[in-house]
């Protein structure tokens, strides 16, 4: 993720430049590949524009690992729903599915 | 907000017609609709502090502390088959025993300094995360800035077209039937056109050709300083158009 102009152009530069690296791209952002070579052109990048340079690292999301049954029935129950316009909180009341409160105060 | 001079004080400008337009009309103490709105935002991106947040050191200490906890597992996990292998033997385990348990209090203590270290590491990152909001927002202020600029630049350039237009005619070199509409839809060559953008500014100082323009203004009958309306011409030779830049 980049925060100043010129950290976003050094983006799209090294984009442009190392094609094979680059997974998916945004407009002030881009994923690359998960090797050492797309880190070390991050830590090139950041090495040039510092704090305007922010490098995270993705983990694929397994909601078979990442959380229990009742959120995935939960979800697809909602997407299910009969009423359209009920919000998930309604839907969720008085019923087994969880609260999206809970779900908010609890890390994954 | 460039100065009209600095613009126009040189042909070849290094600025599009579009800009050269903008500088007239600046010069002739014009500003746009949006001039308000542009102080605006750059007083808010001015404000703007963004302190430089440091997290390499925390997250270098996260690494350190893991480090040294896997090895430490390691280690003991060692001890403890050495201990069982030569108590299964029938061996003296008392010194192997003894370093199991420094080693085991030695991970407990790595652990702890790695729970502290990922306990800084996040409050680091939040602090981090903070004054990312900020560069974020001053990012988007740019963004608008340089919009709202162009519409400036665009809307006094309009303004100008129409006295640009006569201009041309004036100009050696220019012809008003290559103006056409509007800036961006102007056809002809640049030299002619900078000139015509000096003729209807207001330029303080000398004003300096060189190239095409130097030539089209030289061949011309009429003075260059009525040409173009300034108070000081100098002509640049092709040769000296670097040394004077």
């Amino acid at each position: 993720m980049t925060y100043s102009v010129a950290a976003r152009t050094g983006l799209r530069n090294l984009c442009r430049r190392h094609e094979s690296v680059v997974v998916r791209r945004f407009g002030r952002a881009a994923l690359l590949d998960e090797t050492v070579y797309a880190a070390f052109l991050a830590l090139r990048l950041r090495e040039s524009h510092g704090g305007d340079v922010q490098v995270e690292r993705t983990e694929p999301f397994n909601e078979f690992a990442a959380v229990e049954p009742a959120v995935r029935e939960a979800a697809a129950a909602y997407a299910d729903r009969a009423a359209k316009a009920t919000p998930y909180a309604a839907f969720a009341a008085g019923t087994d599915h969880p609260d999206p409160s809970a779900m908010r105060d609890r890390e994954l | 907000m460039t100065d009209p001079g600095a613009v126009l004080g040189s042909v070849p400008t290094d600025a599009s017609l579009g800009r050269e337009l903008a500088a007239a009309a600046r010069s002739r103490g014009r500003s746009s609709s949006v001039a308000d709105e542009i102080a605006a935002i750059e007083a808010e991106i001015d404000a703007i502090e963004v302190e430089p947040v440091e997290t390499a050191a925390a997250r270098r200490r996260v690494a350190a502390a893991s480090d040294e906890t896997a090895r430490l597992k390691e280690r003991v996990a060692a001890l403890r088959g050495d201990a069982q292998a030569r108590r299964e033997l029938g061996a003296e385990a008392d010194a192997t025993l003894d370093a199991l348990e420094a080693a085991a209090a030695e991970l407990s203590a790595a652990q702890t300094e790695r729970i502290a270290a990922e306990e800084a590491l996040e409050r680091a990152t939040a602090e981090a995360r903070r004054a990312r909001d900020e560069r974020r927002r001053r990012l988007r202020l740019r963004d608008r800035l340089r919009n709202r600029r162009r519409d400036a630049r665009r809307e006094l350039a309009s303004a100008m077209y129409p006295a640009f237009r006569s201009a041309l005619d004036a100009v050696p070199g220019g012809s008003p039937a290559d103006a056409g509409r509007e800036p961006a839809a102007y056809d002809g060559p640049s030299a002619p056109a900078s000139l015509a953008a000096v003729r209807i500014a207001a330029v303080e100082g000398p004003v300096s050709l060189a190239g095409a323009a130097a030539g089209l203004v030289a061949g011309a009958e009429t003075a260059a300083t009525a040409l173009l309306r300034v108070d000081a011409v100098r002509l640049r030779g092709a040769a000296d158009v670097d040394a004077g830049r």
